[in-house]
């Protein structure tokens, strides 16, 4: 059950709604103040917080490692292309 | 006949499709060159299938090679090119699946992602298991996996990427962070099995 407790006038859900345009950076500065106030008051909304924001920067980490190309890969699409232009 | 400017000039996106369009086989070497491992590394976290991927890839880069004449300069190249890429890409999901995709809500997904959960594991233990996280991202939908692609590795805007999917810019922005907590939760259920 989500805890929804209302800490510096906002509440837990709508910490949890903004959660992404928060780390990504695109709320406006009056939003972000809000959502910083309430979870430097509410251990819930920072501990989620923190494991989120590791998991979306652990997931971009890995991503990014496994997309190193392979020059096989690269060979490849140069001799089809090669074949079919 | 089109000609390219003297070895070591820099031809923009729009001057070598021009180039292009008109059968500048040099030109579209270099256009490949600048884009192949953006395009390489969408298709890749779209696409879990290596073969399928490729194929993807490779299809992308002749269907450039063709339409080339049909890029306006309304959008990037880049983004041109990922659109034909995307296309590519679905095409081949579309043939393999009609599941259609559960839609939770915001608080079901924040609480199978562990909102308001006591921390069970170390986090960043669990978090640094490359294989687990990949697990965890393939679970996702094609188009949640493409919505963290486009920002996360692509590094669109919200605006290009909610462009580039065809969707609003809300839409986009709500799609991602359904994505992310799903994928929050997919590891998080990962870590309780392990």
């Amino acid at each position: 059950m989500l805890p929804d407790r209302e800490v510096a006038g906002l509440k837990c859900s709508e910490v949890l709604e903004h959660l992404s345009s928060y780390f990504d950076g695109e709320l406006e500065r009056e939003r972000r103040a809000k959502i910083e106030a309430h979870v430097s008051g509410c251990d819930v909304c920072a501990r989620f917080g923190g494991r989120f924001a590791d998991a979306v920067k652990a997931l971009q980490r890995t991503l990014e490692a496994r997309t190193e190309v392979d020059a096989g890969v690269l060979e490849r699409l140069r001799r089809r292309l090669g074949a079919e232009l | 006949m089109a000609h390219l400017p003297a070895e070591g000039a820099v031809n923009s996106d729009v001057e070598l499709l021009a180039l292009v369009a008109r059968g500048d086989r040099a030109a579209f070497e270099q256009f490949v060159s600048r884009h192949e491992v953006a395009v390489w590394r969408v298709v890749q976290a779209l696409e879990d299938d290596p073969t399928r991927a490729e194929d993807a890839l490779q299809e992308t880069f002749l269907a450039a090679w063709r339409n080339a004449a049909s890029f306006r300069g309304e959008e990037s190249a880049r983004a041109w090119l990922l659109s034909i890429a995307r296309h590519a890409v679905f095409r081949q999901h579309r043939k393999r699946s009609g599941e259609p995709e559960h839609v939770g809500s915001l608080t079901e997904l924040g609480c199978a992602a562990g909102f308001g959960a006591e921390p069970t594991v170390d986090p960043m233990d669990a978090l640094e298991r490359r294989d687990q996280i990949l697990r965890a991202f393939e679970r996702l939908s094609p188009e949640d996996r493409e919505a963290i692609v486009l920002r996360d590795v692509a590094e669109l805007s919200a605006e290009e990427a909610a462009r580039f999917a065809g969707t609003s810019v809300a839409a986009h922005k709500s799609r991602l962070h359904r994505a992310r907590l799903k994928f929050a939760g997919h590891l998080r259920g990962d870590e309780h099995v392990a």
